[in-house]
């Protein structure tokens, strides 16, 4: 199954993302996110674990501000957070791994995972969701 | 969808939506643009998006777009919204993530013919010792409480540090230090993002230029700027690096959560606010004033690392390497200010997103060496284009809360422009025409390629025609260095 989609927008990043289950994915919003900053989706050697734990209004919310936390973590660590392994996952609760890898250098500057018109839908039994990121 | 006709002729080069178009709107739609360009602006969503913004509670007078609107989310870029200080709201989208991404312009006493020969080696000195921040960071590491005083004291810290002449903060916008700035609103994420960035490019339409000016449009204010034909200039594009973006993103996230204190419905998420007068709204303002302070630390660094270039390479060859500050801009920013309205003083939070200020002559913010010819307005071109030098004027302070655009505006997507040329074959382009290109991805030249852009040329026609600010100089490029 497809992990991501990248779509046309004039001055931004859009994604639509996919997965079998909630916790796919938010997965796969991180591979998506890690791959286009990195340009390819090489993840290899030591990797760094970092702790998540987020709370939002909703899981539309919720994934945005998760992709904004591995945002921090990769300009903070100068790592791209590519895997993420999801302990818990509720209506307003994300708790988890992310495990980022080096880098030499970066594809893609991006700022930030926008709120705009973020809805995780269901799709033939698929969940898809359409992220705009501000680069 | 909002078609032609639902526009109305008010004058040349202004069109207006009336507030009758929808019944939420508080406040007419106005919009700077050519007939031709009409036909552009009205097939993406930034006048819904505009119609958006004339909804919000406290808007005065217009939601104005200037010639280079195109869509973003909330307020759309080149867009600017005022709201009244009592009773009005601020919103983070109306100024963007990059918080104070906005353009210098460095002018010089030397002349094309003197810098020719080493253009070369002045671009390669830039590409090594200009760092771009993607994915590595600044020469400048700050942090604590010396990060605070950048936010708190902007390039008055610059200039204790000896990194920043005194004439450079008097010649830049809020002479660099926004009073209202609280380095205690700005987070610990933000922070930490900030710490290693200072003095570095970005990437994305960020760029630093080495120009010369080929056009002179009105020589005795050109003459006040210390504008002269052949000129070398240097134009820096930058803004508040990852600590702003933190900061948009900090504050979009905690007004999602106490927004139902004043308000149950939202016509668009991303135009999500705060009531100016509320906790959180003066909260964000000292956060966005010292993200603002930030980036213009950021951009007198790269300045100070600019000038270090030239005097290195020019040693010996070139007399008077001196490179001082004409005036440097922001584009995304909010600022709080008394505007005349109907005859009276009112006191607005004035949002520019992708619009820059443009005050006309006499007005007591602007440094004295301009009072007589107004306000330096500077308009980069996107890569390979050229870019303008102009001077605010009163018309400016009378229709649009003294404001005009921030630059050509995209045209295209960033894949449809990838999918319309090469990287490297832009680089040739551009190389045959004499202009080096520095940048360490041909993807990033391919998204950023003129034709991705409108035509800045008419761009800054619009905003002459319409009386808002006069052209005293076009630059060309000769070098540009890119973030990524």
């Amino acid at each position: 199954m497809k992990r991501f989609q990248v779509l046309e927008h004039t001055a931004d990043l859009k994604m639509r993302v996919f997965g079998n289950t909630l916790k796919e994915l938010f997965q796969n919003a991180a591979f998506a996110l890690a791959v286009n900053q990195k340009g390819n989706s090489e993840f290899k050697g030591e990797c760094l674990i970092k702790k998540i734990k987020i709370k939002a209004k909703d899981q539309n919310f919720l994934l945005i501000d998760f992709l904004n936390q591995l945002l921090f973590l990769s300009d903070t660590e100068e790592k791209v957070f590519g895997e993420v392994k999801i302990k818990r996952l509720d209506e307003k609760n994300l708790e988890g791994e992310a495990y980022g890898y080096k880098y030499r250098e970066l594809n893609l500057e991006i700022k930030a995972a926008t709120y705009h018109e973020i809805e995780i839908k269901k799709e033939k039994g698929t969940f898809v969701a359409e992220i705009i990121f501000d680069i | 969808m909002i078609s032609r006709e639902n526009l109305k002729e008010i004058e040349d080069f202004l069109f207006e939506i009336p507030a009758e178009f929808r019944k939420e709107m508080k406040v007419p739609v106005r919009i700077y643009a050519s007939e031709e360009m009409l036909e552009q602006i009205v097939g993406d969503r930034s006048l819904e998006q505009l119609v958006n913004v004339a909804t919000l509670p406290g808007i005065q007078k217009y939601a104005l777009a200037m010639p280079d609107i195109h869509q973003g989310y909330g307020f759309p870029i080149g867009g600017v919204g005022a709201f009244r200080e009592e009773n009005g709201v601020i919103s983070p989208g109306g100024v963007g993530y990059d918080i104070n991404c906005g353009v210098r312009l460095l002018r010089s006493e030397i002349s094309i013919k003197d810098l020719e020969p080493h253009l070369e080696e002045i671009m390669e000195g830039l590409f090594h010792e200009v760092p771009s921040g993607v994915g590595r960071g600044g020469k400048f590491v700050v942090r604590g409480s010396e990060l605070d005083e950048v936010l708190k004291k902007g390039v008055l810290w610059a200039v204790k540090k000896g990194w920043a002449f005194k004439e450079d903060k008097e010649c830049c916008e809020e002479a660099g230090e926004m009073k209202a700035a609280d380095p205690k609103m700005v987070s610990q994420f933000a922070k930490k993002r900030g710490e290693d960035q200072l003095g570095t490019l970005g990437s994305g339409n960020h760029f630093l230029e080495v120009q010369r000016v080929v056009e002179i449009f009105n020589k005795e204010k050109a003459e006040k700027l210390g504008i002269f034909k052949n000129q070398i200039t240097v134009m820096i594009h930058s803004g508040s690096r990852g600590l702003g973006y933190q900061v948009c993103a900090d504050y979009l996230r905690i007004l999602q959560k106490s927004f139902q204190k004043w308000s149950s419905e939202l016509i668009d998420r991303e135009l999500i606010y705060a009531p100016i007068m509320s906790e959180e709204g003066q909260d964000y303002y000292g956060a966005m004033a010292a993200a603002a302070n930030y980036a213009w630390v950021n951009r007198q660094l790269l300045t100070y690392l600019t000038r270090e270039v030239f005097r290195k390479v020019l040693r010996g060859k070139v007399k008077n390497v001196k490179f001082p500050l004409v005036y440097d801009i922001a584009h995304n920013i909010a600022k709080k200010r008394v505007h005349e309205i109907d005859g009276k003083k009112v006191k607005v939070c004035v949002h520019r997103k992708g619009a820059t200020r443009a005050f006309g002559p006499g007005e007591k913010d602007i440094p004295e060496r301009y009072q007589d010819i107004g306000q330096p307005v500077i308009i980069p071109g996107s890569m390979g284009t050229n870019s303008y030098l102009l001077v605010g004027r009163e018309k400016a302070m009378q229709e649009t809360f003294g404001s005009v655009c921030h630059g050509a505006g995209r045209a295209l997507s960033r894949t449809a422009a990838k999918k319309k040329e090469r990287g490297e074959k832009i680089r040739q382009d551009l190389e045959k025409r004499g202009i080096i290109i520095k940048c360490r991805s041909m993807r990033g030249i391919a998204e950023e390629a003129p034709h991705a852009y409108k035509d800045i040329d008419e761009v800054v026609r619009v905003v002459s025609k319409a009386g808002l600010a006069e052209i005293i100089a076009k630059m060309e490029p000769l070098g540009v260095l890119k973030g990524d």
